[in-house]
């Protein structure tokens, strides 16, 4: 849990400067590399091992990422090198995915139905959870039978559960009252 | 009442029909890791702290205990073996609470207020949160009533009063939860609703309690809350604040409650252990830096309304149990310097065969006389001041052979009263009965009768009022106070007593 307080805050500084600079995309794809690599299983032996000294590590990092790469994109990863804490990149990633999308108002849904949705209908959940939740929704289907009916969308921490399942459930404990 | 099917399927036909659920939006989060009840939780992002959260698949209870930036710390309420790691956790929007009102009263519930005695559902609709904030100056008034124990030892030099909080402590086996089961007892009456809360303890002995409550018919008017030994911390932490809630639901409806919590020490070991599972950081003794304030928050919560709140009352019995005599512990002194006095039993007088093995010297009651009434302040002084003098000179008297006449008629004095304080159990004395016994020993007509047969003496004076038809024991009851009349006549019913018996009919009792 630790780490990824640690992730979020160079996550944070990262987007700042992203920002700043107009260049998320680009540091997407350049942090999709690094990442990459940390979890890699020998490549992130490599990075994090007290035996590989600074400067080969430095000059891996430098073999990775192609020349044209942001100078800032390096201090990081030299950053991270030095202070050890190259592992927290995967997770560093992803909170700097959830803010890039948060930043362009879209939402990830996870939803659920009992049967697969057509086109139409998934444009229909899409403007309805839009209107609940006030952003663009990304969707993110599965299929599960044992709903029944309905569905279940998460989006973040929020669960918006519509599932024929659970009303059942809800009207036994209502019946046992 | 004959029950037709036709009118179930009715009833459940119009139950299906009016039922409505729509979609429910709930915040969710999942566990990162759980153990020894307790479990971290990933997401639960606008969950409040208290809130009550489940887990899913298992169906088990928990609460939210711990609120971090990316995880909250959940203690569960319940079984937490079946629960892994990954699982879904909701929130469900209420603040951890307990059913709470009459309809309690002659249970025995466990830390959440479900029951657990056999004995069916509890109807009741309202429900209290389990932790709350004590009433404030404004609601309260000064105490003045007297909560009677029964135990004449407390009535006379230690009173306590409705809304006080009285500390009993001492060592294990000296009579502690004796004193409170009494108290109980004594009870009866009164009305005054009492709430029994067991934390920590063997199963059996809670359940021997119940057995003895009933038997001396003190369920009427009890609450037995039990959190025991083999319940997970979690509840035994929450367990006097539930049952402090019952008690208020009592106050604030205009009724008197007694509210005994057996004990604390095991309470604070629940807290710690909870604590350190949470990783808060141990302080003295591992105890969390806020163990102070989990108690005098909970203390606080006794209180005597003021008239325009009802009037009601919550008083409490708190409970210590010190090792080998040493109240400078930790949590000794912290519940010392909270409550409005303490009771301190030892255990060399409980072998010495004083019982209740109560140490008057250092026992007090800060609200003191303003919570007894009149008659008993009269007699109560020079009992005291007796029993002080007595003390100061029997370690005296114990080297010295021969003594001077005053000396020796004070210590003589010093232990019939000693005498006359003892007390078997489950045998409360209502006040006046008290007065009276108080009043011949503090004025010298037991000077004449040898120590060992004080009791039996006690014994069959207190038969010779009840049947004399002297109407003492009426008249104190209903005067509440003593004046010339009433002394006469007691002097002069006690002088015919003596006439009647001679000390060979009185059996040794020691």
């Amino acid at each position: 849990m630790a780490i990824r307080g640690v992730a979020k805050r160079y996550a944070q500084a990262v987007f700042d400067i992203a920002s700043e600079a107009g260049t998320r995309d680009q540091w997407q794809a350049d942090l999709t590399t690094l990442a990459n690599a940390a979890s890699d299983e020998v490549a992130g032996e490599f990075f994090t091992s007290p035996n590989v000294s600074e400067q080969g590590k430095r000059a891996a990092i430098d073999r990775l990422l192609p020349g044209d790469t942001q100078q800032y994109v390096r201090n990081l990863a030299y950053m991270l090198i030095e202070r050890h804490r190259f592992d927290i990149l995967p997770e560093l990633l992803s909170v700097y995915g959830d803010m890039v999308l948060n930043a362009q108002g879209i939402a990830i849904a996870d939803v659920t139905t009992a049967v697969d949705l057509t086109a139409a209908e998934r444009e229909q959940v899409r403007e309805q959870l839009h209107q609940i939740v006030g952003k663009q929704i990304e969707l993110r289907t599965t299929t599960d039978p044992s709903l029944i009916g309905g569905l279940v969308a998460r989006i973040g921490d929020r669960l918006i559960d519509a599932s024929v399942t659970s009303q059942l459930q809800q009207m036994r404990a209502a019946l046992a009252r | 009442m004959a029950v037709r099917a036709t009118e179930i399927r009715d009833i459940i036909k119009d139950q299906i029909q009016s039922f409505e659920a729509g979609m429910t939006v709930t915040n969710v989060g999942n566990v990162v890791e759980v153990g020894d009840g307790i479990a971290s939780v990933h997401g639960l992002s606008d969950v409040m702290a208290n809130e009550l959260v489940e887990f899913t698949k298992q169906g088990v209870i928990g609460m939210a205990f711990n609120l971090q930036e990316d995880s909250v710390g959940v203690i569960i309420l319940g079984e937490y073996t079946g629960i892994e790691e990954g699982d879904e956790v909701r929130s469900t929007g209420r603040i951890a609470e307990v059913p709470v009102g009459r309809a309690l009263v002659g249970r025995v519930v466990n830390a959440l207020g479900q029951p657990i005695d056999g004995k069916g559902p509890i109807q009741t609709e309202t429900f209290r949160p389990m932790e709350r904030i004590a009433p404030g100056v404004v609601a309260r008034q000064n105490v003045d009533t007297a909560l009677q124990t029964g135990i004449k030892a407390i009535d006379a030099m230690i009173p306590i009063g409705r809304g006080q909080r009285e500390l009993i402590i001492g060592d294990r086996q000296t009579g502690k939860t004796a004193v409170a089961i009494d108290t109980i007892i004594n009870q009866k009456d009164s009305g005054v609703i009492c709430i029994y809360v067991a934390i920590g303890q063997r199963q059996g002995q809670v359940a021997q309690i119940v057995a003895t409550l009933e038997r001396h018919g003190a369920m009427g008017h009890t609450i037995v809350v039990a959190a025991s030994a083999s319940e997970p911390a979690p509840l035994q932490y929450l367990a006097p604040y539930s049952g402090t809630s019952m008690g208020e639901e009592i106050m604030e409806t205009g009724g008197d409650a007694l509210i005994v919590y057996d004990d604390l020490s095991k309470h604070a070991w629940a807290y710690r252990q909870v604590s350190l599972l949470m990783r808060r950081p141990p302080g003295r003794e591992a105890y969390p830096g806020d163990v102070f304030y989990l108690h005098s928050r909970l203390l606080e919560r006794s209180a005597r309304l003021n008239e325009e709140r009802g009037g009601g009352s919550l008083t409490s019995l708190p409970i210590i149990e010190t090792q080998a005599n040493d109240v400078s512990a930790y949590i000794p002194t912290n519940v010392i310097s909270i409550t409005d006095g303490q009771i301190f039993l030892e255990s060399d007088l409980f072998y010495a065969g004083v019982r209740p093995a109560l140490n008057v010297g250092i026992s007090v009651s800060r609200v003191g006389g303003s919570a007894q009434i009149r008659a008993m302040r009269q007699v109560a002084g020079s009992l005291r001041l007796e029993l002080a003098q007595f003390r100061s000179l029997a370690a005296f008297a114990q080297m010295a052979s021969d003594l001077d006449p005053a000396t020796k008629r004070q210590i003589d004095r010093g232990m019939r009263l000693t005498e006359v304080l003892k007390q078997p159990q489950y045998q409360p004395m209502p006040v006046e009965e008290q007065v009276a016994l108080i009043w011949v020993a503090t004025n010298g007509f037991l000077d004449n009768i040898p120590v060992d047969r004080v009791r039996s003496w006690e014994r069959q004076y207190m038969d010779y009022l009840r049947n004399s038809g002297s109407g003492i024991l009426a008249t104190i009851k209903e005067k509440r106070a003593l004046d010339d009349d009433l002394t006469a006549l007691m002097r002069k019913t006690a002088d015919e007593f003596a006439r009647t018996i001679s000390v060979d009919q009185l059996e040794v009792t020691i």
